[in-house]
């Protein structure tokens, strides 16, 4: 056990210098830097443009107004943020990595393989979803005049939408990479189909779809369920969500430790 | 000439068909995630007695985005250039006989293709299943004639505008911001999300007069209003798609005196 402290302390140690040296590489163009960051502002507030539009049709859709739409966004860029800025690396590369054989050299290392993977590049554009998430989230909660019990489940349901998102976005679609070659755009196509979930206000839905998006998909755990208990402290909903986030965290870490056993190392032959 | 081109589009086409798995997994989740946006609009039609839009054509409308320009993928010419520009490769492609620009989008159009028609039919099954029949009362030959013509001007100009994106590149060193600005915005505008008939009026003529309108045009096959507009639309989506090709050429010939070419 005193080993596996001890492991832990040092793989996180070099996850953190690792990640650190990706950002300021990544910023080290201030230019490039501030455009992205800008950029993803300008994206998102064009995003929650189009869906106001869709609620200035339609009003108030199942007790969900435009105000909770900004807010299910602005949760959804916090944690979109959050993880993308520090597992970055799994976004793209893990099944690029894979198909090309370049696996290799994080296997070679007596690091954890998913740290290294996760701190292997920085998508610094994510500092923008951040930063726009958590303004948005800080508004939100004052406009729903969340109590402090509620502030607190809010944040805790947060930290899980947080780990189901990392799973479920980042790990288990790239996984596919080690039982399907070329499998990168349909990583791409399963990581989007999560986050659409989670994206578009499924909030609105009753009935058997939400208990899909509740339980087998968790989308709902990525904004949704974070307003309903800002505004009606759902305490119920936040043990679902620790129950599921402890459940898919192990299944993913488990899974990766499988497939990885399935990596074959070739050597690389590019045709041009 | 052509015949080189349609190879290069037939090679690539031979590739993701040797991936049947794929295949099926990318249509099905083309499938689910019109389901999805079915379901959510589904329960807003619900409480409204009238709508300028019936459901079933929103939805077909947010379908044809999908089908015919998202799983097209040309948006996608972005990331092979700007990944052949930032690693060097492109000194490699442009030594051979054939334009690597269009290339590149053949490559793209090949790679897609399969996937493209398996999700021409998959797609209209499923919204028949998801919400019946649109009403087509208002479409003629002629608004089926625009439509295909449309399309063709969504192709032409979606290849033009991820293209010059793609080749901004060689001053930024990577245009991976520039095209998430772009993409996102062209998405939301296109009728992706929302269908453009629900957006305010200004809205929607502001998207009809600017590029996004080209790429927004054929997904609104199925709304009724589109026809008194449809002579506007026609104009401004040839204009946009010229422009938008004599900037994509403008701009290949700043990078052709922009290369300088290593040897190795």
């Amino acid at each position: 056990m005193a080993n596996f402290f001890k492991n832990l302390k040092h793989d996180t140690h070099i996850y953190w210098l690792s990640l650190r040296t990706q950002f300021n590489a990544s910023a080290a163009l201030r230019g490039a830097f501030i455009t992205q960051v800008v950029g993803m502002v300008l994206n998102n507030s064009a995003l929650i443009l189009a869906w106001l539009f869709m609620f200035g049709y339609f009003g108030n859709i199942n007790g969900w107004s435009g105000y909770e739409l900004i807010g299910l966004q602005g949760i959804n860029m916090f944690i979109f943020g959050v993880v993308m800025l520090m597992s970055g690396g799994l976004s793209d590369d893990l099944s690029t990595r894979v198909d090309q054989g370049s696996f290799d050299n994080f296997l070679t290392k007596p690091v954890s393989v998913l740290s290294q993977v996760a701190s292997s590049s920085v998508e610094v554009s994510a500092v923008g979803d951040l930063l726009m998430g958590l303004g948005i989230m800080i508004w939100y909660a004052a406009y729903a005049h969340a109590s402090l019990a509620g502030t607190l489940l809010f944040l805790v349901v947060v930290f899980e939408g947080c780990i189901l998102f990392w799973c479920f976005f980042l790990l288990l679609p790239g996984l596919l990479a080690f039982y399907l070659f070329d499998s990168d755009r349909l990583v791409r196509y399963l990581a989007s189909l999560f986050l659409d979930t989670s994206m578009y206000p499924t909030g609105v839905l009753t009935g058997a779809l939400r208990t899909v998006l509740l339980l087998v998909v968790p989308g709902l755990f990525m904004g949704a369920i974070q307003i309903d208990i800002l505004r009606n402290l759902h305490w119920e909903l936040v043990v679902v969500g620790a129950a599921l986030s402890i459940f898919w965290l192990i299944v993913s870490l488990w899974l990766f430790k499988r497939s990885i056993r399935r990596y074959e190392s070739s050597n690389l032959i590019g045709v041009r | 000439m052509i015949n080189a081109y349609w190879q290069v589009v037939k090679t690539s086409a031979h590739e993701d068909a040797a991936n049947a798995k794929r295949l099926i997994a990318g249509v099905s989740v083309s499938v689910i995630r019109i389901g999805l946006i079915a379901a959510i609009y589904g329960v807003a039609y619900r409480k409204l007695n009238h709508a300028s839009l019936p459901y079933a054509n929103a939805i077909w409308g947010i379908g044809i985005y999908f089908g015919l320009i998202l799983n097209l993928g040309l948006r996608n010419v972005f990331k092979i250039v700007n990944h052949e520009v930032s690693t060097g490769m492109v000194e490699v492609g442009l030594i051979k006989p054939l334009d690597w620009r269009l290339t590149k989008v053949c490559q793209l159009i090949g790679k897609n293709g399969l996937e493209f028609l398996v999700g021409l039919v998959a797609i209209p099954c499923a919204l028949y299943m998801f919400v019946g029949l649109p009403d087509t009362s208002h479409i003629s030959i002629v608004v089926v004639l625009s439509f295909i013509l449309l399309t063709i001007l969504a192709i032409v100009a979606a290849a033009s505008l991820f293209l010059t994106i793609g080749l901004s590149a060689f001053w930024l060193n990577d245009a991976k911001s520039v095209y998430r600005l772009t993409d996102k915005v062209v998405l939301i505008f296109g009728g992706g999300f929302v269908p453009i008939a629900l957006l305010p009026g200004v809205v929607q003529s502001i998207i009809r007069y600017s590029p996004f309108g080209v790429y927004a045009a054929p997904t609104q096959l199925f709304n009724p209003a589109m026809v008194a507009n449809l002579p506007a639309t026609l104009i401004s989506a040839v204009v946009w798609s010229v422009l938008l090709l004599v900037f994509c050429q403008f701009i290949w010939a700043r990078v052709e005196k922009r290369i300088e070419v290593n040897g190795g």
